[in-house]
């Protein structure tokens, strides 16, 4: 049963890094709470299974669909209704928030509030020491990593990224050297938000795709922030495999229903004792 | 205060906010719209008589409301071809509950009170189907209650006769469907020698009695009992935890969406265990290809089979086919087209519309239905097993829901799941 938790622990671990990557990121960039990070993450499932199951595309192509409509939605939302007021934080957080429940409710209106279905990219299952794990999850976990490092690549390594970083440091700054800051806050949006859908896609072939599946990420996404810290890919990491292994922890030795209240006791004691995330030199 | 704390106190101050403000508005974003549509379904008979107006009411925008909404069109239709209910016309009036008790109560009050229907027929959801059945009742109108399952509903009759007399449910409640089962699940292990067994059941009010008679039933050979949330995403730990225990057979009760989830995990990581009791989302036959054909093997309760229970079962199967381009569904279909057909019978019998003779007729008469013979017992719930309703078991089988058991409706045998064949 240990190897049981290890794996299944690896595995989420991997899709809630993936989830709470794209979060942390506009957090910590743009400084932008995103509570429309976990719609982004319903709608790309939703879409695949428009393009799969009624305009019946080839699942690569509706998975690319997705992520592409997905960033559009984005892009818009910020150019629309963030970017206006980007500096006032909790009118953000309420902008976000109603255009969280928005998409939620055309969703609900155009799809209907039965659980839809997306197909596996991979349908098989493979045993890993004993354990039988499906193809899925295993793809799941390879492309989040795979992903993961990608974007540590593009922050760490590239031009692209330097300008990112140096945005995020110091805006005005940045502003000052020449940096057109929109494009580089557009730009982590769409990237978060490619993130998020990223993981809808992998992950709604093992889940019940409704409309009401964004809101739990958001609270996993939130979590792993408090404890990985704001646009730290490796605490992201951190975050993301204290949160999955309390869960499966808490799932097999005391109750499958006690899982959420296990991240919600996390993100609290975070919350009190560390606020600055766990790796964090320095707690103002 | 970091700006992370600050942020979270401002989230969860809103999130409280609109929780307040949804329970204010009577729940979810179901409640706004209070208005249900009124459609005629006259055909083939004479328009000179004022219509019998029936109201149906569900959850509509759920599957099980949608089946009612579907086998009421459907029976209605075929009321009215073969002549109305005393020569007259029948009109639905359909009203959306929204699967919520006060939005219900409106429906009814509008339905009794505005478009004055003579009978109320419908509801799978129980919360709403007592919240609506005073109001009903206080109006001295029939309800057939067609979906709800709990014994509470029809308690009133026993209890208070003159006031809930006019209550009827044409389905089983939840006592006769635990005995369905158990006494299924029963079979399936003595049959097959099982000698270790499960219980997977979500974490709800209804389960609780079952749970306790499986173990009192099964005593030693139960080796693993589960209760995972109704909204549970992900079953890896609690599969892993299903393998380890080395049972043979389990029994699932699942009434929300988890099924498609489970089955396709079940199927994927081949986890050699025979699954039989119920899963709703396994009772539509769209489930084959949600699970994209992993549901191979598993049993499901489901009423109404495309057997020959009745000489209706089959023409009700085929003509729901013909008018929706697929099979009868959840459960709530079949006794909601039972209940229109009983109650025109009974109307036509008592030749009037007045509530008390139907009343009579309903209590005295023995009907035929889709899903059986319908005789109403004492409580007005109705006799189930051979010679009336029967409890059946259908098996997902190359992409059909083949009746299983008991074995005077069986058309098929069962089968192990195909990786437990290989090994």
């Amino acid at each position: 049963m240990i190897i049981d938790i290890v794996i299944f622990g690896l595995i989420w671990t991997a899709i809630y890094a993936l989830i709470g990557l794209g979060f942390s990121l506009i957090f910590g960039v743009a400084n932008i709470m995103n509570l429309a990070h976990g719609a982004f993450f319903m709608i790309a499932s939703y879409i695949v299974f428009m393009l799969t199951a009624q305009a019946h595309l080839g699942l690569l192509w509706a998975a690319l669909g997705a992520i592409i409509f997905t960033i559009i939605i984005a892009v818009l939302i910020y150019w629309a209704f963030i970017r206006p007021m980007r500096n006032a934080m909790t009118q953000v957080l309420i902008i976000t928030l109603a255009l969280a429940m928005l998409l939620e409710q055309i969703v609900l209106l155009v799809f209907g509030p039965e659980p839809r279905y997306v197909p596996s990219i991979l349908t098989g299952g493979v045993n890993i020491l004993g354990v039988r794990v499906t193809e899925q999850q295993l793809l799941t976990f390879f492309i989040a990593i795979i992903l993961i490092a990608v974007v540590w690549m593009l922050l760490s390594k590239t031009n692209i990224g330097r300008i990112v970083r140096a945005v995020s440091q110091d805006a005005e700054m940045a502003s000052m050297l020449g940096v057109d800051t929109e494009r580089v806050y557009m730009f982590v949006m769409a990237l978060s938000a490619a993130l998020a859908a990223t993981a809808g896609i992998l992950v709604a072939p093992f889940l019940t795709v409704t409309p009401t599946m964004g809101w739990s990420p958001i609270l996993v996404a939130f979590t792993i922030v408090v404890l990985g810290g704001l646009g730290n890919i490796w605490g992201t990491l951190a975050g993301a495999m204290i949160v999955a292994f309390a869960e499966m922890i808490t799932s097999y030795a005391i109750h499958p229903q006690l899982k959420d209240a296990v991240t919600f006791t996390i993100l609290i004691l975070a919350l009190i004792f560390k606020p600055n995330g766990l790796f964090s030199r320095e707690v103002k | 205060m970091s700006k992370l704390r600050r942020s979270f106190t401002v989230v969860m101050t809103l999130i409280l906010a609109l929780s307040m403000l949804l329970a204010a508005c009577g729940g979810g974003s179901q409640s706004s719209d209070t208005q249900g549509s009124s459609e005629g379904q006259n055909t083939g008979t004479s328009g000179s008589q004022d219509p019998i107006k029936i109201g149906v009411i569900g959850a509509f925008q759920l599957q099980a409301g949608k089946e009612i909404e579907d086998a009421a069109k459907l029976a209605i239709q075929t009321i009215n071809e073969n002549g109305g209910i005393l020569g007259r016309p029948v009109e639905a009036v359909y009203g959306d509950t929204k699967a919520n008790p006060e939005e219900g109560k409106k429906v009814v009050e509008r339905m009794l009170y505005q478009d004055k229907v003579d009978f109320i027929v419908g509801e799978h959801r129980s919360e709403v189907a007592l919240a609506v059945q005073p109001v009903i009742m206080e109006a001295k109108k029939i309800f057939m209650n067609t979906g709800s399952a709990s014994p509470k509903v029809t308690e009133g009759v026993l209890n208070d006769y003159e006031f809930y007399k006019y209550t009827f449910r044409p389905m089983l409640d939840s006592n006769q469907l635990g005995d369905g089962f158990l006494q299924q699940f029963n079979d399936l292990v003595t049959e097959q020698n099982f000698a270790k067994v499960a219980l997977i059941a979500e974490s709800a009010v209804w389960v609780d009695p079952i749970v306790e008679q499986f173990q009192q039933i099964f005593g030693d050979k139960v080796v693993y009992v589960e209760r995972p949330p109704t909204d549970t995403k992900d079953f890896s730990v609690i599969l892993s935890k299903l393998n380890e225990s080395g049972a043979e057979a389990a029994m699932l009760l699942f009434s929300a969406d988890q099924g498609i989830t489970f089955v396709r995990q079940w199927a994927e990581r081949q986890i050699p265990v025979v699954l039989s009791g119920y899963v709703v989302q396994a009772q539509s036959p769209d489930f084959w290809a949600q699970t994209e054909g992993k549901t191979q093997g598993l049993m499901t309760w489901k009423m109404g089979v495309r057997s020959e229970v009745t000489d209706k079962t089959i023409p009700f199967w085929d003509g729901f086919e013909k008018a929706y381009g697929r099979v009868p569904g959840p459960y709530p279909g079949i006794t909601t087209y039972d209940a229109l057909l009983v109650l025109a019978d009974a109307v036509n019998q008592a030749g009037t519309t007045e509530s008390d003779k139907v009343v009579e007729a309903l209590e005295n008469g023995t009907f035929t239905g889709a899903s059986g013979i319908i005789q109403f017992r004492e409580d007005h719930g109705y006799n189930t097993g051979q010679g009336f309703v029967p409890f059946t078991v259908i098996q997902w089988q190359d992409g059909e829901m083949v009746p299983v058991w008991p074995n005077n409706v069986a058309t098929g045998s069962m089968i192990n799941p195909p990786w437990m064949n290989e090994q």
